[in-house]
């Protein structure tokens, strides 16, 4: 069967709705944009988008060789097209926390992070470098599962899509069941968020659900509005060093590691570890921020 | 995927960076007043009390002390937000010194460098100084 590429219809409407949310920043006031940021975003989106068709290939030789160990061919019924939605919404989810959790994941995944705003275009601030990375085996169960392949890169797509419109301060909320199942822009807009309450958390894709099994789930608040980036901002809009800036840390501290297990835990520990623990992980700001929080902020 | 795809696709980029720029302009980058540099570090840092500062005459960069615990800061504004690095030896790889102007040199990959002209140039060694130690 041929199935659309769903990013290729949905282009011109990712350029339709920028517009109209940057005119609504403009003349409401929810909401900011910043031209070298858009471009850097922009150009980033672009670069993806090249970047993933050269090497598309990967996604098909690693179908290929695990082919032969495939449990059943599920084919197309439509069950099958919604167990595939519902099965990369997960393996998505997975994918994502361990791209927040390991520094070599993270690596490509910060790119994504990298820009102070929140807003459409950061939505196609996306990596360059996915291919040098073990994402793909996050694949691996739907194709030894028997899903068809281009189901799998269909659905995938269609749930990037989805996650496109959650980036933006234009909408607030929803009704309650509706934040309850989906993931939106509220949930989204502390995904991005540097607060130290946020770190780390809301990882899903299309369906919060998962954050609230697995229990990385935090709420928006309003008393503590999210201040979007990466704990080290860039000071650069150059979209080379945004797309390479962490793997410069990672081939600097790899070379000058002291032994092999440290070697290897720059690469695998997540990011801001350091053996001697003189550098900073989402945990350890937590950490202090709630120590802080505990000896200084009644009630808490 | 198709060159028609992709020549689209650089148009479309071009035509929203050109109403970025008709909508909002160019930001002047500026880390505004004390208070609002040590606003947003109070919110970024935990426990954060403002200290000594050395803001450069044309607002883009400051180094700012914790006065809870003497640690320094380098922030520089990008565009409407600010850049934060807290100052080491490992970080800072050389301070300079012209007159009332000084230059820090970071092993930072994307921050590579930062300049601040101080109000007088016995400010500016005293700041050298300071980070030199």
């Amino acid at each position: 069967m041929h199935l659309p590429n769903p990013t290729e219809i949905a282009t011109p409407f990712f350029i339709a709705l920028i517009v109209a949310e940057m005119l609504f920043a403009r003349f409401a006031g929810h909401g900011r944009y910043e031209t070298r940021d858009t471009a850097t975003s922009l150009f980033m989106g672009f670069g993806s988008v090249i970047s993933g068709a050269l090497f598309a290939f990967l996604f098909i030789w690693f179908a290929r060789v695990l082919a032969p160990y495939r449990l059943t061919d599920l084919g197309w019924a439509w069950w099958v097209f919604v167990a595939a939605f519902l099965l990369d919404d997960l393996t998505y989810y997975w994918w994502h926390r361990a791209s927040h959790r390991i520094r070599w994941l993270w690596a490509d995944h910060v790119q994504h992070h990298s820009s102070q705003h929140y807003n459409l275009s950061t939505a196609l601030r996306q990596p360059l470098t996915g291919a040098f990375t073990p994402g793909l085996f996050f694949r691996a169960p739907m194709l030894l599962l028997g899903f068809p392949l281009p189901m799998i890169a269909f659905v995938h797509g269609v749930n990037l899509i989805y996650q496109f419109w959650i980036h933006t301060e234009t909408i607030k909320r929803f009704p309650r069941p509706v934040e309850w199942i989906m993931n939106t822009p509220s949930h989204h807009r502390v995904h991005h968020a540097t607060n130290a309450r946020y770190l780390d958390s809301n990882y899903a894709g299309m369906l919060i659900v998962w954050d609230r099994m697995f229990g990385t789930f935090v709420a928006e608040r309003d008393d503590d509005a999210p201040r979007y980036g990466i704990v080290k901002n860039l000071g650069s809009y150059n979209p080379l060093r945004v797309a390479f800036h962490e793997w410069v840390g990672i081939f600097n501290d790899v070379t000058r590691a002291r032994s092999i297990r440290d070697a290897v835990l720059y690469l695998l520990a997540p990011p801001g570890w350091s053996p001697d623990g003189s550098r900073e992980t989402s945990d350890s700001i937590k950490r202090r921020w709630n120590e802080y929080r505990a000896a200084h902020v009644p009630g808490e | 995927m198709s060159w028609v795809y992709l020549a689209r696709s650089l148009g479309g980029i071009a035509l929203l960076v050109g109403f970025n720029l008709l909508l909002f302009g160019r930001v002047r980058p500026h880390l505004g007043t004390t208070q609002e540099i040590a606003a947003r570090l109070t919110a970024e840092i935990p426990g954060f009390r403002m200290g000594r500062a050395i803001i450069g005459a044309d607002g883009r960069s400051a180094v700012i002390e914790n006065a809870t615990n003497r640690s320094l800061y380098l922030i520089e504004a990008m565009g409407e937000d600010v850049v934060t690095r807290q100052l080491s030896k490992r970080l800072l790889a050389n301070v300079g010194r012209l007159g009332e102007k000084l230059s820090l040199e970071l092993r930072d990959f994307t921050f590579p460098r930062a300049t601040l002209v101080a109000a007088s140039e016995s400010i500016a060694r005293e700041w050298e100084a300071r980070l030199k130690y």
